[in-house]
């Protein structure tokens, strides 16, 4: 019931949280949907095209340079690259957030060292820490994940504490300053739920391109190693095609797309519900 | 005797007149090439195989190595030397020839040569030239053009060493390396106009150069990393030339009625080394091995991953190398007997294998290991590849430590370097003894023939035993043996372009003793086998 | 105050420098030996001994590091191991296209992207709006290789406006900054046009609005004095990554930058070039944030940096 309601007022929301929620599933149940596994080749039966352009039923989206068939690749990239998107922009947020308002609310050093070291590791784009990481525990799921997020902190960092700053000084937080309250409480009532709706509309970006970060990494050879597909790798590798065989690429970029859609509103919309000054805006 | 060496080589390319290009034909060409140009400087080092094919065109070497004009065996092709003997085992003498002047005035003698030897070899960092240049041991000027070197052993392949010997004027050796940089001066048909180190690389044509004003006026060369760029430079017509064009993109090419695609058999190789010393996986078994040959469907892969720009290979030496032999018949696709032979060693249901390969490094590296691996697959190995960063397949392979790795080769006519690095290299005894066992007696067996022909005092021992050591790894299935690839280049046909031959000037003599026509120009060394 | 925060900055971005290089250092020479990739197939063991001797790999990493940190501090950060060039010269070679692209880059994510985000604000709910949300979420949804190889397509291959690669006037500069900006052009029309949005709804303008009052003016003063901080934090981040970050659109547009080479540097263990490198960029980042925290104390004078 409060879920019908909710959805009522925002139509922004609902869609959002449904394709999210029909890409996890899609992702979960990979395994179960797909008719074929991700790495079966044929090499008779390379490169054919999806069923709109003369295909057929056994492989309606057409197949690779290997005869792997693109739907079967495209669901089990979903998983993938769900799990990329998501997970390395949760490991980046909590470190990044958690160290933004600890440097802007504290100041003096401390903000000085953090913002020394998030300066610092500017320096290095996330391919090179990627790198660093794959050549010491191996590529993989799992250290590409820990790549993109131990890289891409720092803009959470720098946005949660660039809020901080400015909600420091706000009324509120000086009047329970004022008040004698302790730090930790003051930025949990106070610092937090003010820059969470600026922050929101910040991760919502960061899925998507996390996911396509994965791409370039995958451009260099180093994001998740075939034949496990991910969208990225599925991009990246099938640039060559790009004008024999559009759909290799146009493909797992409409998906993408599609997700990113999903995503965005599923952001907006939550901004929107947890905004009080958003409250009667809807969309 | 020693003088036998001078049939193989093709006859002296005489100073020929230039005919000059047809009015059709653009006079200033763009070349996009996949590497960076690295710099102008005949002695330095650079990181980037461009280097071997950009500096030529204004400093000139001794000799090249080159594609035969009957477009199968690979030789070596005089250029600044006229002629050489060997009067023993241990001594190369070359002649020079004469009257070659440099573009800055200086003319071509002995000294040039031991100086550019001398400052190649023995600095405290030899650089790739210099340690493969150190097999011709010490340098003496004999004669006004003439040199003798002192081999440290009778060494054949200094003759193929002998074309990294890049010879600039004396002035250089005054010079600093970044003074000569700014204008790399040399013997060659090209003066450069611009060249800053890994930037845009300007050549003119130089009317001094000992056969003619050579064709094109202008050459211009561009590293463009993309290779998908590069073909959308072919199509936009900013470039004439673009080297390393990816098997994808060819339909593109031929489709297109202003472009062709130009290539060359053979120009390199993929095969994968198994680590004969170990027992798990059970690669010791000659019979594993050559299982692991029979399941693996070479035509399939070179017709649909390679669209046909290449050929199977079941020997290390394919068809140019000196040793190679059209008689070795492949290991055909033959899942059957494959699945007998592990059954036979006692592997009824195969068994599973680790395998690092490079990604993007070669030409469908991954592609290639994903499909083989995928019809190992079927007869029940189960191979695990592991898309990996070179360093650490270099590491690996240095440590011994690998099941199956990956080999590339380009083509470089005599085989002592490529089979050392398979033989002695790949097989680190130090690491792998104490934890697998002794040597394999087929590896000592290769090991012998291969110093066998690195003794031998004439190229047809030489050729034997390498045909023999060929025929041996063959045989005992050395290598998980897969294809040769074909060096592909998109070529706008206005500028009708061939990579080969690479000498310039193309000599009368050249084509009238092949008996075939010579071209309508003359073509240009420009791009790398 | 300027002084003391910018004094204290540079102390402690030398400090966190050092600990990234050495960790930097430590973890190139222990995950591949140089010299592997840096000897031609055809050296012996004793060839590459005596190259490690020459390149002075043979002796202990910490050693070496603090043999390569007193040296560069003098400005020597060594030579590269495979072109013996001075690995700051060449780090500084690539710096000037980098800098330009990015620049370049940033201006029209600047210029076009919060515009747009304003006008989608002040047309809430129009066909206007829509269309700048459905523009920014292409531009974050897709791959920067994809929409490079398109651009040149469109423009060179087909139309032959513009050049299809390389670094050769301000022609060759507009596809790539053009592909690179995307992105940043898309975040910044949301974050503008989110932050104006939550200016629209505070009460004094809705005050002000209902007085009939300039509100376009009004409206726009308030809501971009409220959107700058974030506008600014995101753009100089973005700014920054932009210099070393862009390898595929270096890679694609054929353009001499510091990404590429950087990361060449990194997958052949060239670790001169890679510690040049990382310290450029470093010292690059700390003036672009330097930049950054002083506009925010000018922006909103209640913030004071670095006090507790």
């Amino acid at each position: 019931m409060r879920i019908g309601r909710i959805a009522r007022r925002s139509p922004q929301l609902a869609s959002g949280a449904a394709v999210v929620l029909v890409f996890v599933l899609v992702g979960t149940l990979a395994p179960l949907i797909a008719d074929h596994d991700f790495d079966v080749q044929d090499l008779s039966l390379v490169l054919r095209p999806p069923l709109w352009a003369g295909g057929d039923l056994s492989h309606p989206l057409g197949t690779d340079e290997f005869g792997r068939d693109t739907l079967s690749r495209l669901v089990w990239g979903a998983r993938v690259s769900l799990v990329v998107g998501f997970f390395s922009v949760v490991v980046a947020g909590l470190i990044g957030v958690s160290l933004g308002v600890l440097g802007g609310y504290r100041g003096g050093h401390v903000d000085a060292l953090l913002m020394g070291i998030a300066d610092v590791q500017y320096s290095f784009p996330y391919i090179l820490l990627a790198i660093v990481i794959t050549a010491f525990w191996g590529a993989g799921l799992v250290n590409v994940i820990l790549a993109l997020g131990l890289a891409s902190w720092m803009t959470f960092a720098r946005a949660a504490r660039g809020s901080t700053l400015s909600v420091r000084e706000g009324e509120y937080v000086m009047a329970a300053r004022a008040l004698g309250a302790r730090p930790a409480r003051i930025v949990l009532r106070h610092v937090l739920p003010n820059i969470l709706a600026p922050l929101i509309v910040f991760t919502t970006f960061q899925v998507p391109s996390r996911i396509l970060a994965e791409a370039t990494l995958s451009f260099v050879g180093l994001g998740i190693q075939p034949p496990v597909p991910s969208w990225g790798n599925m991009l990246a590798q099938s640039r060559g095609y790009l004008l024999a065989q559009p759909w290799l690429v146009a493909l797992p970029g409409l998906a993408l797309t599609v997700v990113a859609l999903g995503v965005n509103q599923l952001g907006d919309g939550l901004r929107d519900l947890l905004d009080p000054r958003m409250k009667h805006h809807v969309g | 005797m020693m003088a036998r060496i001078a049939s193989i080589v093709i006859a002296l390319a005489l100073e020929a007149t230039w005919t000059h290009a047809a009015p059709a034909r653009p006079p200033q060409w763009t070349v996009v090439i996949s590497e960076k140009t690295g710099g102008g400087d005949a002695l330095s080092e650079y990181g980037t195989n461009s280097q071997y094919y950009l500096i030529p065109h204004v400093v000139e070497p001794l000799v090249r190595i080159e594609l035969l004009p009957n477009e199968r065996s690979w030789g070596i092709v005089p250029v600044l030397a006229e002629k050489w003997s060997f009067p023993d085992p241990r001594t190369f003498v070359v002649e020079l020839r004469r009257g070659i002047k440099f573009q800055n005035g200086e003319e071509l003698t002995a000294e040039h040569v031991k100086a550019a030897y001398d400052a190649f070899v023995f600095p405290e960092k030899p650089g790739r030239r210099g340690v493969v240049l150190k097999a011709l041991g010490k340098a003496e000027i004999a004669g006004k053009h003439t040199i003798r070197w002192s081999l440290p052993k009778p060494d054949l392949s200094v003759l193929a060493a002998a074309s990294h010997l890049l010879v600039p004027p004396m002035a250089r050796h005054t010079m600093t390396r970044e003074q000569f940089e700014a204008r790399p001066i040399g013997t060659g048909p090209y003066r450069a106009t611009a060249w800053p180190v890994d930037g845009t690389v300007q050549l003119e044509a130089w009317d001094g150069y000992r056969g003619g004003k050579p064709f094109p006026e202008k050459l211009t060369f561009r590293h463009v990393p993309e290779p998908s760029t590069r073909v959308f430079e072919l199509i936009a017509g900013t470039a004439q030339v673009a080297t390393a064009i990816p098997i994808e993109s060819l339909a593109m090419v031929q489709a297109n009625p202003k472009l062709e695609v130009v290539s060359l058999t053979g120009g390199s190789a993929l095969s994968y080394v198994i680590n004969l010393f170990k027992a798990t996986p059970p690669f010791r078994d000659k019979r594993v091995r050559q299982a692991m040959n029979y399941a693996v469907d070479r035509a399939a892969i070179v017709k649909t991953i390679l669209g046909g720009r290449g050929a199977a290979m079941s020997a290390p030496l394919w068809p140019g190398w000196l040793g190679a032999s059209d008689e070795i018949r492949g290991y055909p696709y033959d899942p059957d007997k494959a699945r007998a032979l592990l059954k036979e060693a006692g592997h009824p249901n195969g068994f599973g294998f680790r395998w690092t390969v490079t990604q993007g490094v070669f030409v469908k590296d991954v592609e290639v290991a994903q499909a083989v691996s995928s019809q190992l697959t079927r007869v029940g190995i189960k191979a695990t590849v592991q898309p990996a960063e070179r360093a650490r397949i270099l590491a690996e392979r240095n440590e011994g430590e690998y099941d199956v790795t990956e080999l590339i080769w380009t083509m470089y006519w005599h085989p002592a370097i490529l089979l050392h690095f398979t033989l002695n290299a790949s097989f680190p005894d130090a690491k792998l003894t104490p934890k697998w066992g002794p040597l394999p007696p087929e590896l000592a067996r290769a090991r012998r023939l291969m110093s066998d022909a690195a003794e031998a005092t004439t190229v047809e021992a030489m050729q034997r035993a390498y045909a023999a050591l060929n025929q041996l790894m063959h045989e005992e299935a050395f290598w998980l043996f897969v294809h040769t690839v074909d060096s592909l280049w998109g070529v706008q046909k206005d500028i009708a372009w061939r990579p080969y031959p690479a000498a310039f000037p193309a000599s009368d003599d050249y084509w009238h003793r092949t008996g075939r026509k010579a071209p309508e120009s003359p073509t240009v060394p420009s791009v790398p086998k | 105050m300027a002084a003391g925060l910018v004094a204290r900055r540079l102390v402690q971005a030398a400090a966190a420098l050092l600990v990234v290089l050495l960790v930097v250092f430590a973890c190139l020479l222990a995950t591949g030996d140089p010299v592997d990739l840096l000897a031609p197939p055809e050296a012996s063991e004793r060839d590459k001994a005596l190259l490690r001797r020459a390149y002075g790999l043979d002796q202990p990493v910490v050693y070496q590091f603090a043999a390569f940190v007193w040296r560069a501090a003098r400005g020597d950060f060594g030579r590269s191991l495979f072109s013996d060039r001075p690995a700051l010269r060449l780090v500084s070679e690539r710096l000037p296209a980098s800098l330009e692209l990015a620049l370049a880059s940033t201006l029209i994510a600047v210029v076009v992207g919060v515009p747009l985000g304003i006008v989608a604000a002040m047309r809430r709910a129009t066909v206007v709006d829509q269309l700048v949300i459905a523009v920014a979420l292409l531009g974050q949804s897709v791959a920067s290789f994809w929409l490079a190889l398109m651009l040149i397509l469109l423009f060179a291959v087909s139309l032959h406006w513009l050049p299809v690669s390389g670094r050769d006037g301000w022609a060759s500069l507009l596809l790539p900054a053009l592909a690179l900006s995307f992105w940043l052009l898309a975040l910044l029309a949301r974050l503008t046009r989110s932050e104006m949005l939550e200016v629209l709804d505070q009460d004094y303008i809705r005050t002000a609005r209902a007085k009939g009052m300039g509100t376009a003016a009004v409206v726009v003063r308030h809501g971009l004095r409220n959107a700058l901080i974030p506008l600014v934090t995101v753009t100089g981040v973005s700014l920054g990554w932009q210099l070393g970050g862009a390898v595929v659109i270096e890679t694609v547009f054929a353009w001499p930058g510091l990404g590429t080479t950087l990361l060449e540097a990194v997958l052949r263990r060239d670790y001169p070039v890679v510690l040049a490198g990382v310290a450029v960029l470093s010292a690059v980042f700390v003036v672009i944030n330097l930049l950054v925290d002083l506009l925010y104390v000018y922006i909103d004078p209640r913030i004071r940096v670095g006090a507790a």
